[in-house]
Parts: structure tokens; sequence; C-alpha cells
């Protein structure tokens, strides 16, 4: 039956519940639950499906953009790439990497953990294997190996100058007359690789037998041009909100919202340091939204908003009844 | 949401019935852009908060 | 009876401490307050329903194998019901902390109800994350090489390589499911220990403590 104390109007929530209790069944109720789940699961697995985008490969983008990925090649074998400046966990490029704050770099202090040597690891390793049979290409990678920096960086710089104006035709790069030295036939040759999709195999197996780090080949993909204009029309670039979409029109990751927002503003938008400090910002309001119960202000927005009200509002209603109007000594029935 | 006007193939039940995987619908203003798929999202997240608070709920018997 | 000897095993305290913190009737109610008359309440059910979801269609493309949903229809369809029982999961989570924030549910020393919860909704977002990775396809590739910098620059990334398959999908499948797994197993416990959060006084006036 109700009354006054089986309807507290302002219950103590450190205390036990000793109010009225109404009849439930728990596992019922997560019984009922898991089977709507999985209703709405395969309903919208059999209406919808889900995206599998093929991956792109090295053969792919050497075959569909040559020029790029010469260019990216040869931009490794010089030290000018992203990778070849980018600094921890992948070289060693004194005073690259983020600042949060002022000079103090996270990343610059836990230092190289995956090496990775971009001139080895994405031409001249992948190339000693064609290399084993093709004596021209076994010459040129000597030839290049043992000349002086200064002469290497005169023949790539003069490669890089004229590849703005080759002509990729057949498989084959065709360049105006200029002292390349060997850096013309090692490209053709890992032009010829990438093609034919051994360059793929190589950059992943050069480890061992068994793989599954795909770090090298990723990295050299995403020096290139290629894979971000394909992102690009599907609207995943960081300055689209890309970090909360998918191919297509598939829902993606909405619950990044707040993290890819700060990308899309001033001064993160044009800052060189805007990763580590947008994480840096992620970091403190995740933090802030665990600690919720003890920030003042935030904790009184429940109070202020008064949405509670629609929660309990049965809740009240009853509170309401069974109380004794003011002033009144009679209990309640 | 595009609705594939093409022959759809159902092996079994597995093939899906509308083709999400086609050219991607952004609604954009200003510097604000998000996929219809994320906005339909969203949309049904509040409305389904907003029913959740407003929507009477069955009253049982007491023990 | 059991001799003093016998009580002094840590089985026995273990239980013990077990049986006072959550006796039977406490961690399967068959009644609860009666001001729990609200749909918004469901949710946190719905939430722990989905999860399963996502776990078992997940065994289900573990039984095949990382390639399996690649090549095979039946295998394309789970990759299919993970995907929407993991948005299906984020749906419901999200609908809960915001009916909880609003609830102030963390009042009455509740504080470890809500950070239990919290910290689970960030390290969903992680496993999510690891998902996406493991995909294997062009979304593995795009976002593995975005993502890096972003950890590259906060230091996580010296020893958590989004771009190593290998390291991403044991994280994925093993890792970071457990610790949601025992952060969710956490929060359900303490809200069977401490009672689902009373009403705030219908004319409230104070911080929400």
């Amino acid at each position: 039956m109700a009354s006054e104390e089986g309807y507290p109007a302002a219950p103590d929530p450190a205390a036990e519940w000793t109010g009225a209790r109404r009849r439930y069944d728990i596992v019922k109720e997560v019984t009922i639950a898991f089977g709507v789940v999985t209703l709405l699961a395969v309903l919208l697995s059999v209406l919808f499906s889900s995206p599998d985008v093929k991956p792109v490969t090295i053969a792919q983008w050497a075959t569909a953009a040559p020029g790029d990925f010469v260019t990216t090649a040869v931009s490794e074998l010089d030290g000018t790439s992203g990778l070849a400046g980018y600094g921890a966990p992948y070289t060693h490029v004194p005073g690259a990497g983020q600042n949060i704050i002022g000079g103090v770099s996270i990343q610059r202090a836990l230092g190289v953990q995956i090496p990775i040597d971009p001139a080895r690891a994405f031409v001249l390793d992948p190339l000693s294997i064609p290399a084993q049979s093709d004596a021209q290409l076994a010459t040129a990678l000597h030839t290049y190996e043992s000349a002086s920096t200064r002469r290497q960086q005169a023949w790539t710089t003069t490669y890089t100058k004229a590849l703005a104006h080759a002509s990729f035709s057949n498989g084959q790069i065709g360049l105006a007359p200029g002292r390349y030295g060997p850096v013309a036939t090692m490209m053709q040759s890992l032009l010829d690789q990438a093609q034919s999709g051994g360059l793929d195999g190589a950059l992943v197996s050069n480890t061992g037998f068994y793989q599954t780090d795909y770090t090298k080949p990723l990295l050299f993909l995403a020096d290139g041009s290629y894979l971000g204009n394909l992102a690009q029309k599907q609207n995943l670039l960081g300055s689209q909100w890309g970090m909360m979409n998918e191919t297509g029109n598939y829902p993606g990751q909405a619950w990044l919202w707040l993290y890819t927002f700060w990308y899309q503003v001033s001064p993160f938008s044009t800052s060189d340091n805007a990763d580590a400090q947008i994480w840096a910002i992620m970091a403190v309001l995740s933090l802030a939204l665990v600690c919720i119960p003890f920030l003042p202000g935030v904790r009184s927005v429940p109070r202020w908003s008064r949405i509670y009200r629609l929660v309990w509002r049965d809740y009240y209603r009853h509170a309401d009844r069974v109380r004794p109007a003011p002033g009144s000594t009679a209990t309640t029935p | 949401m595009v609705v594939s006007r093409r022959a759809v193939r159902l092996p079994g039940m597995f093939a899906a019935l509308f083709n999400l995987n086609g050219h991607p619908h952004y609604v954009h203003s200003g510097w604000f852009l998000i996929s219809l798929g994320n906005l339909v999202v969203v949309i049904a997240m509040i409305v389904v908060f907003v029913l959740a608070l407003v929507l009477p709920f069955p009253r049982r018997k007491q023990p | 009876m059991s001799t003093l000897e016998e009580r002094s095993t840590w089985t026995v305290r273990l239980r013990e401490a077990g049986v006072r913190a959550l006796p039977p009737e406490r961690l399967l109610p068959d009644s609860q307050p009666v001001f729990v008359s609200s749909w918004i309440y469901v949710f946190g059910a719905l939430t722990i329903a989905a999860f399963a979801v996502v776990l078992v269609s997940g065994a289900v493309l573990a039984l095949g194998g990382v390639g399996w949903w690649h090549r095979a229809a039946t295998g394309h369809f789970f990759n299919s019901i993970h995907l929407w029982s993991t948005e299906l999961f984020f749906f419901f989570m999200v609908v809960h902390l915001w009916g909880k924030f609003f609830m102030a549910a963390w009042r009455g020393r509740r504080a470890l109800t809500w950070i239990t919860g919290a910290v689970s909704f960030l390290v969903s977002i992680a496993t999510a994350f690891t998902g996406y990775l493991s995909q294997q396809n062009f979304d593995s590739e795009w976002i593995g090489t975005q993502a890096k910098d972003g950890l590259n620059a906060s230091g996580v990334g010296a020893f958590f390589n989004v771009l190593d398959y290998g390291q991403m999908i044991l994280w994925h499948v093993l890792l970071l499911p457990l610790l949601v797994g025992l952060l969710i197993a956490g929060h359900v416990l303490l809200v069977r220990r401490r009672g689902v959060c009373p009403p705030l006084p219908a004319k409230a006036a104070n911080d929400g403590k």
C-alpha cells in the first residue's frame, strides 16, 4: 500500500533504498534485450551489408599513377620524403616531431622505436632481388652505393626535376636526356618490379617467411598522393571530418565528432603540431568526462536542466499523492 | 542513401537489399560537414533519447 | 560447522567477502525500487546485449579466420552483423550515458560507477578502432596511415603500431575486449552493490553531489 515512507520526497542517495519496490525480472530483461539487438543487427545486415573496399596495392599504385610512384620512390632514395623527415618513431631527425606546447615533445622524447632507413627499405633492398639476375641493374646499384653523398644527390635532384616533364607509356619512363647517373636504371627497374607485384611482397617479406607487419608498404603508400586522392573522393581526409566517415554512404564513427572537430578550426587547421595539441586537448576532455562527478558546475547541469523530472515524473506524482497536505495531522492511508 | 537500381544478386540471404557503396552523400554548411549516414544515426539517437524520456512506462504490480 | 582453522583460508575469506558485498538476492534481484519506471533505464541492458552480439559475431568471424569474410558471402554476412551490432553498441551506450548524466547517477557514493562507465566508453572506442585497422582492406590502410600521426605525436605510436596488422588484430580480438568486459562487469556489479540511484528531490536546489 502506498505511503509516505514508500515514496520519500528527498531520498538519501547514499542510503539503502527502503521505499516501495516493484516486481522485476532481470534475467528476462537481459534475454529480451539480447533478442531485440540480435534481430536489429540481423535486419540491418540484410538491408545494408557492410563495406569492403579492396586494399590498394603497390602494384595498383605504380600502374595507375606511375609518375606519383616514381616521384615518391626518388624522394625516399634521396631522403626528401615525408618519412625521411618524419623523425620518431621511424627516423633519426634532430628537432623533428610535434610539440604539445613550447618545445615539449613526447614524440621526440621516446625516440626511434620502429627504425626505418627509407632509401634501403623502399629502393636499395627491394632492387637487390632483381639485381641477382640483371647485370645492368646490379652495376647501377653498385655505382650508386659506392658514390659520394654529394654525387648521389646531384643525380637524384636532376632526375626529380626531369620527372616533372616525363612521360609514362607501357611501363616505360620517358625522360629528356640528362645526367641521371644510375638513378634512371634503378627507377625503371623499381617501376617494373612494382607494376609486376614483386614490390608488394619484397616490402613485407624481407624479415622472414610469415608476415603480419605492413609498416613499410603502408608508409611508402602514405608518402605518395595516390592513396590520399582515393580517400578524398570518399570524404575521408582530415579536412573533411574524415575521422568520422566511412566509405560510401555507411555510417562511420560518429562518436569521434569532438576529436575531428578540432582539425577543422583555427589554429589547429593550419598548425604543424595539430596532432600533438589535439591529443592533449582530448586527453584533458576525456579525463573531464571520467571526472564529471567531481567537477563543480558540470555536475550541476542535471539539476539545472530539469530533464530528470521527465524520468521520475511517475514517482513525483505518487510522492505528491501520498504526502499529507502542509499543516495536516492526518496520516497517509 | 542510394538505392541501387541494378539487379541485386541474392546468394541466399547474404547480399544487401540496399547498396550503400555508391557515391557518398554529405550535408555541408560552411566548415560543418557530415555524412548522411552519420546524420541519420545522430538524429536517431536524439529521437530515441527523447522518446525514452517521454513515452509512458507500463506499470507493474508491486510485491 | 567449520573450525577456526578452516575459516582462515583464502577461499573462505574470498567467498565470505563476496557474499557480504553481493548476497544472491542483491546480485540477481527479483524486485527494484518503484522509481525505476522509465524507458531510459533499459539502455544499460541494451548496451550489454549489443556487446554480447558483438562478441558472438566476432567469435564466428574468428572461426573462419581473418580472410574468411573477404572470400565467403556467409563470412561477409557475419562481418555485417559485427559492424551493425557495434554501431548499436555505441548507439545504446551513448543514450545510456546521456540518461545517466541527466539523472546525476553518480550521487550517493556512485562516482566509481560513473567512472567505470566512462572508461568503458573510451576503451570501447579504442577497441572499435583496432577493429577498423584489422579489416585488411582500403579502410584499414587509410585509417592506419592517418591515425599513426596522432598516435606518434602523443608517443603512443612508439609502442602501439597501427600499421602492424599482427599487433592490431591481437589487441582487437583479445586484449581490448577483455578489458571492456572486465570494466562492464565491474560497472554492473557496482550498480548491483549500491543499488539504482534514487531520484533527485522534486524541488532540487543544491549541487549534484
